[in-house]
């Protein structure tokens, strides 16, 4: 019998075990665990290899897989996940769980490291103000993210922003700025005094990307790979750790397993899973289980485990709007081949229009295919392809993230054909903000209009949370108590997005990550005493 | 090859000759077939005629297809510009049509505004075109 069942492998399963670990506890992680193909070795730039070779494997692949979005009337994966290498990240969900929505694409991943394996890459400490309504404080997590940051490799800088994302003595340095991201810095700098009164900070991102080496994992080489190659050293992902733990023997892990429930025998757990090749049962008894399949698998874990239809669930996720801008004297520049393919700076916003702190994050568009702006850009087809080759080395793209909770939530219920059903909430978006946001872009020298600024599909942030939340003192089933144990069911703990009662608009892995962990030192104080 | 093969096969040169100004090399094509079987059968076999229909009697499919996409009409037209924009650029030799290496912003200026005439005028040919073989 196992002390300790973790099930998934994403980024709150990892960090539980990798504090298991810390504290002498093995357990035992159980996981579908879908691996990436074997990648092509690119060794140079992305750029340089796409004119010497042929990129129809890496961009597209055999299968098509790589269209995905192209066969929806709307996207229906964030473009990252639709390149074919990274196409095991969320392979055959539809397969381990079906689902149908409306209204609110439900991201899933059984590959190993889960979502975090095509992540962004952000991780930002939730501060009293981000934590509002959760029954613990910034102090409840505060141990932990020390202990992240060195397991993790965490490069950013304590600039402007460090009010809002915690001071931090442990950050690499920065990763190197974009042309077009140094220009708004240096238009920030000089404005810096009036912005910042008005509630605008601009500074750089903290990203689970190193810029030095870090025992076997170089820093990021600036390839241009970041979309297309899964594995990539200098992006850390979950399986980096949890391949560490593997080889040290502090965790025995099971793959190819999709858990369908769990059930009790005298004081132990029996977790039920099944072999995803052939549909074996296996069971593990457990004294302790612990739920990190994400907060849509977690609460489908809980309502089949009581083959619950009726009771209706919240699901969360940032809603976000997505503004390109163009440097108009960057327009016919040369494409800057290196520049990194994820965030460059961030930006906070303490909105007076919602009341709340908006986060934003500014993106380079070097990474994905020039042919996914065609369909965007509003011209003839060659004349299409002129903006695509003089406009892009001119855009940014900012994502700004808005906080979510219960009030205007999607919900998720179980039907009794075993599909989930996922229903989007109300959601609307103050016309004020894009507003706001223009004219603040207008000022750092990049323009758009309101017409251009998109709605991004919800449920496509990936910040899900709020299905089995936690609550000071529960009382009824689907909420967890503040050490993340589930309502009625002793000794099954809940660490993913799950136990999130809110979402502010900060992406929420690294207080998952430090949450996982706290929950995983309950754990071990329960197994001592 | 058969008649319905080498209808496939005249769609993709054209398609691609719309967009490009070139000749469809073969592994394009051979990818377009492909896809074609994977991807086509989303559209309705309505939709699927009334292209054809267009494909018979337009000559500047460039012109149609803006005019499709402002219109949202003839939605197998447009998807497979697209489809034909991402099989292209997987090929070495294009890549200087998508990607900008060196600074030219005196040309990247001029070259937007000819593109904005071009558009407009592609726009209004396109839209007489749809109403022609009617579909406006």
């Amino acid at each position: 019998m196992h002390d300790v069942l973790i099930v998934g492998s994403g980024v709150s399963g990892v960090a539980a075990a990798l504090r298991f670990a810390d504290k002498g506890v093995r357990p035992c992680l159980v996981d579908v665990g879908l691996t990436p193909p074997s990648v092509p070795d690119i060794r140079d730039n992305f750029y340089s290899f796409r004119e010497n070779n042929d990129s129809f494997a890496v961009m597209i692949g055999e299968n098509f897989a790589g269209l995905i979005n192209l066969r929806e009337k709307e996207p229906s994966v964030p473009a990252k996940l639709a390149s074919p290498l990274m196409h095991f990240v969320t392979g055959r969900a539809q397969e381990f769980s079906p689902l149908e929505t409306d209204g609110f694409a439900v991201i899933q991943s059984f590959g190993q490291g889960g979502l975090a394996s095509a992540w962004g890459a952000g991780l930002y400490r939730y501060d009293d103000k981000d934590l509002e309504r959760f029954p613990i404080g910034s102090r409840d997590l505060a141990p932990y993210y020390d202990r992240l940051t060195q397991e993790i490799g965490i490069s950013g800088e304590n600039d402007d922003l460090t009010p809002f994302f915690g001071k931090d003595e442990l950050l690499q340095r920065p990763l190197r700025l974009s042309a077009n991201a140094a220009k708004i810095m240096r238009k920030y700098a000089k404005k810096k005094k009036a912005l910042n009164t008005e509630g605008i900070f601009i500074g750089r991102p903290r990203l689970a990307v190193l810029t030095e080496d870090k025992e076997d994992r170089m820093a990021c080489d600036y390839k241009n790979l970041e979309f297309w190659q899964p594995g990539l050293s200098y992006i850390y992902s979950p399986s980096l750790t949890l391949n560490r733990l593997i080889r040290d023997q502090k965790l025995s892990y099971e793959a190819g397993l999709l858990v369908k429930s769990w059930s009790r025998q005298d004081s132990r757990i029996i977790v039920r899973a099944e072999r995803v090749e052939n549909g074996e049962c296996v069971d593990f008894p457990c004294r302790k289980l612990v739920l990190a399949a994400g907060a849509v698998g977690s609460a489908r874990l809980a309502l089949q485990t009581k083959k619950d239809c009726k009771t209706k669930l919240t699901l969360l996720d940032n809603p976000a709007l997505q503004f390109p801008f163009v440097f108009p004297g960057r327009i016919g520049a040369k494409l800057e081949k290196g520049a990194f393919g994820l965030t460059q700076l961030n930006l906070v916003y303490d909105s007076k229009k919602t009341g709340s702190l908006l986060q934003g994050s500014l993106l380079e568009v070097t990474s994905p295919s020039r042919a996914e702006f065609f369909s965007h850009f509003p011209w003839a087809a060659r004349d299409n392809l002129r903006l695509i080759r003089y406009v892009l080395p001119a855009l940014v793209v900012l994502q700004l993230f808005f906080p979510a909770d219960a009030s205007r939530a999607a919900t998720l219920w179980l039907k009794e054909d075993g599909k989930l059903q996922v229903r989007a909430g109300q959601d609307r978006f103050d016309p004020g903000i894009k507003k706001d946001i223009l004219k603040l872009f207008r000022r750092l020298g990049a323009f758009s209009t309101s017409s251009l600024v998109v709605e991004v599909p919800r449920g496509q942030s990936l910040h899900y949370a709020g299905t089995l939340p936690m609550k000071e003192d529960p009382k009824e089933s689907y909420t967890c108590n503040p050490e993340g144990e589930l309502y009625g069911e002793p000794d099954v703990f809940v660490v993913d997005g799950s136990v999130f009662p809110a979402l502010s608009a900060k992406n929420l892995s690294f207080a998952l990550m430090a949450n996982a962990m706290r929950t995983a030192d309950c754990i071990v104080r329960r197994l001592r005493y | 090859m058969g008649r319905s093969g080498k209808k496939k096969q005249d769609e993709a040169e054209r398609i691609y000759h719309a967009i490009f100004r070139a000749q469809i090399p073969p592994i394009i094509k051979e990818r377009y077939f492909r896809a074609a079987g994977i991807l086509f059968s989303r559209f309705s076999s309505e939709e699927n005629r009334a292209f054809k229909v267009a494909l018979a009697r337009v000559s500047d499919l460039e012109a149609l297809e803006i005019a499709a996409r402002l219109r949202r009409k003839m939605p197998p037209l447009v998807f497979r510009f697209r489809l034909m924009v991402h099989l292209a650029e997987n090929l070495p030799d294009n890549q200087s049509v998508f990607v900008n290496s060196r600074n030219q912003r005196i040309l990247g200026y001029f070259s937007l505004l000819c593109g904005g005439l071009r558009t407009l005028f592609k726009s209004v040919k396109g839209l007489f075109l749809l109403r022609r073989i009617g579909n406006a």
